[in-house]
């Protein structure tokens, strides 16, 4: 078992009160985000949806404390995260949440495999690597032999495929066992057949692995993976609505696969 | 430990960054490389003034000398003790060194600073026997000035030969009745003159030769400066054997022109005042300490004759002391020198060889400091350069350190990764900076004759220069240092950069395009 469980099914794990969020451009000051509420519990699958610009990718950088909200709070498992010292961020980060974003974000001069054990690196020093270096890329081998990546180990992302890139991007942020993936688009750049596959391999990760997703995306049909869909219009989370925009309402089980 | 790695491979894969590790490289070789040349040139300098002069000069302020040398050498033993190693008296003044080269009649005539030595005591003080010419004179310095063996047998067939040209050159007698028709003065034309005096047959056999005067019969010797005695052949390339003509040679005679000292009236019908003296000197050695102003201008004698010719019977005007430990005594010495009753301050200066040669020393120290510090300029431009190409690769790597944010890397672990690109680029660029240096600085003398060679230009002009190869001295010192300054500057020019990149907003950077 690859992924931890850190918490019963149905218990909170992530909890947004009241999130406000503005961006100045230039003189204007533009109100991206108007009191959001957001209630995760342990194990869900959550997709937020909405427009380009809607403000969808601030509130996941709010949610994973890349980005400081204007009032409001954020709780991850009964702590409040938004106002920590930036240390203590940066360990958060680390260790409980992983990120997975539209264009991969690998770093260019590392092999697959580097790219892969790069959290855990920074979890470690220097010296501490040379301790925990085996003990870690035995981690990063079995999830790559997951991914079916075992093959391409030792490429530079520039000779790896969208899909395998992604596949590549999901691994690092589970390598160092977090309770909460973040995704951000994670299919936006993949052809349909690659997305399928991120799709599918999401929702495992949900159902057989327990672990908790808070995705955003604009893909109604990826969309439909997730247990529970909310739309982010106006800087509000609402309940989505369907694609032709009426309400949906959303049963556990029947929108799945 | 992401950051080692990174940094490692942003310095193979960035090649922006060459730039920067060139500019370092090329800084510090060139620091390296005029470091060593200028210590190089200072080192052989400060050795050979040291070795002309020795530790300690007492001079007196006259051009007429002291009186009771023995004493005064004495006196010397009894002020410091055990801290002397040797005393060596002497007497410097100008003269006139007149002689004709061989092959020619033209009578040269140039003004030199004469050096009256006592060779054996002097080869103590200094390195004044190092710098003879002749191997043999190297190792018995106190036979120096004895002209004898070849030297004397060359120097006796060139008075004869000299003998007979004067005697030839004489008019002829008036005769008691005119001879008319008669050009006696054609018939009296002299032989042509033959430079090989190998070839006596030329010699005519009659009349018999008048006498020599005793000065010609047992000369005494001299010696004289190399550059005075020989010139360089233009166009001579530096390791060809003959590149030096010789124009005069050991066993050759030249006459040397001085002023008798001045407070000694009555003493051979003198008034007081100097007069000049002139003898006639046969060359016994050549000396040579490859310091052309030096080379050029000195000649010695014994002190003995150089007393003769002056009047200064028992007198010298300096004397040369050797210490034990220089480094240690110095100071203490001069003390007790210019304190003791022996030699009061207002007849003698007490100095050792750095004060005496106090301002060239100087100046070649400031040449030195200035040079550093403008090459150390050129380092800091360098630093500039890596500031500006480290800024463009942080804009460049903007959306990567959010990543590396995102994935939970801190402030300080994004300010080390920067940091340490910056010491790694300053340490590439000095490693190879400092190869290329100690390189040009073994092999300077080929470089600079392939150079000459190319361009036909000389670059290393011996006739200006002191020294026939460009001296190096390089100080293991002197390359940590500018390793060391050179490490440094780079750091300091990746501070500014690895804060902007460590102060990024993490979430404006993972949007960055």
């Amino acid at each position: 078992m690859l992924i931890r469980k850190q918490g019963k099914e149905g218990e909170l794990l992530l909890e947004a009160r009241e999130v406000h969020k503005a961006y100045r451009k230039g003189k204007h000051e533009i109100q991206v985000l108007r009191g959001v509420n957001l209630q995760v519990a342990f194990g869900e699958f959550v997709a937020i949806v909405g427009a380009s610009g809607s403000g969808k990718s601030t509130l996941l950088h709010v949610l994973g404390t890349l980005d400081v909200p204007d009032s409001g709070e954020v709780w991850l498992a009964g702590r409040r995260v938004d106002r920590l010292a930036a240390w203590e961020k940066d360990r958060l980060r680390n260790r409980e949440m992983g990120f997975v974003f539209q264009f991969y974000h690998l770093l260019p001069e590392l092999t697959l495999l580097e790219n892969v054990l790069m959290p855990a690196m920074i979890r470690t020093s220097a010296l501490g690597w040379l301790w925990q270096c085996w003990r870690a890329r035995k981690q990063a081998w079995q999830w790559l032999q997951r991914l079916h990546l075992t093959a391409r180990a030792r490429s530079l992302p520039k000779e790896l495929s969208g899909g395998e890139m992604q596949r590549a991007a999901i691994a690092r942020a589970l390598i160092n066992g977090p309770r909460l993936l973040l995704a951000d688009e994670p299919t936006g750049n993949l052809d349909p057949e690659a997305a399928r596959e991120i799709a599918e391999l999401l929702h495992d990760l949900n159902r057989r692995d327990g672990l908790t997703i808070i995705m955003v995306t604009h893909n109604w049909e990826l969309a439909q993976q997730a247990e529970r869909v909310l739309r982010l219009a106006e800087g509000k989370l609402t309940n989505a609505a369907s694609q032709d925009n009426t309400p949906l309402v959303l049963m556990s089980g029947e929108n799945r696969k | 430990m992401y950051k080692w790695l990174l940094a490692w491979r942003y310095l193979r894969t960035r090649y922006l960054a060459l730039a920067s590790i060139i500019s370092v490289m090329l800084g510090v070789a060139t620091l390296i490389v005029v470091n060593s040349v200028m210590a190089g040139f200072a080192s052989k300098l400060r050795d050979r003034l040291r070795g002309l002069l020795s530790d300690i000069i007492i001079e007196h302020r006259s051009d007429n000398g002291f009186f009771g040398v023995e004493d005064k050498v004495r006196q010397v033993y009894e002020i410091l003790g055990d801290r002397v190693a040797a005393v060596s008296p002497a007497i410097e003044t100008f003269g006139i060194l007149q002689f004709s080269y061989p092959h020619s009649r033209e009578v040269i005539t140039r003004p030199v600073i004469v050096i009256g030595v006592e060779p054996g005591s002097r080869a103590r003080v200094g390195q004044f026997c190092q710098y003879l010419y002749t191997a043999e004179n190297r190792e018995h310095p106190e036979a120096c000035f004895e002209v004898r063996g070849e030297i004397a047998r060359r120097f006796r067939r060139a008075m004869e030969q000299w003998r007979w040209m004067q005697e030839l050159r004489r008019p002829p007698p008036v005769p008691s009745r005119p001879v008319p028709m008669a050009p006696t003065f054609h018939d009296a034309v002299p032989p042509p003159f033959q430079a090989d005096p190998e070839s006596q047959a030329v010699l005519p056999p009659n009349p018999t030769p008048p006498e020599l005067p005793a000065e010609l019969r047992e000369p005494s010797g001299i010696i004289l400066g190399y550059s005075i005695a020989t010139y360089r052949r233009p166009n001579a390339h530096v390791s060809d054997a003959d590149k030096d003509i010789f124009l005069l040679r050991p066993g050759d005679r030249v006459t040397l022109m001085l002023l008798t000292a001045f407070d000694l009236p009555g003493h051979d019908g003198s008034q007081g005042i100097p007069r000049p003296m002139e003898e006639t000197f046969a060359i016994t050695d050549l000396f040579r300490s490859e310091m052309s102003e030096y080379d050029a201008r000195l000649v010695f004698i014994h002190l003995k004759d150089m007393q003769r010719l002056r009047g200064m019977a028992n007198r010298a005007k300096s004397l040369y002391i050797k210490l034990r430990d220089y480094s240690q005594d110095a100071t203490e010495a001069i003390r007790l020198l210019s304190s003791s009753d022996a030699f009061p301050p207002q007849s003698f200066v007490v100095q050792t060889w750095e004060e005496r040669q106090g301002s060239l020393l100087a100046a070649i120290s400031i040449e030195r400091g200035i040079l550093n510090v403008l090459l150390f300029l050129i380092i800091a431009v360098a630093g500039f350069g890596i500031l500006a190409i480290f800024y463009t690769i942080v804009v460049e790597k903007t959306r990567d350190i959010g990543i590396l944010k995102a994935l939970g890397a801190s402030h300080g672990g994004i300010l080390g990764l920067y940091l340490g690109y910056g010491l790694f680029l300053g340490l590439v660029g000095a490693g190879l900076g400092t190869a290329l240096g100690i390189a040009i600085t073994v092999y300077i003398n080929e470089i600079e004759q392939a150079i000459a060679r190319w361009t036909g230009q000389e670059v290393f002009n011996r006739s200006v220069y002191y020294f026939d190869q460009i001296p190096t001295d390089l100080q293991g010192s002197m390359v940590v240092l500018v390793n060391a300054g050179a490490v440094l500057i780079a750091v300091l020019a990746s501070v500014f950069p690895a804060l902007r990149a460590a102060m990024l907003h993490p979430a404006r950077a993972v949007r960055w395009e």
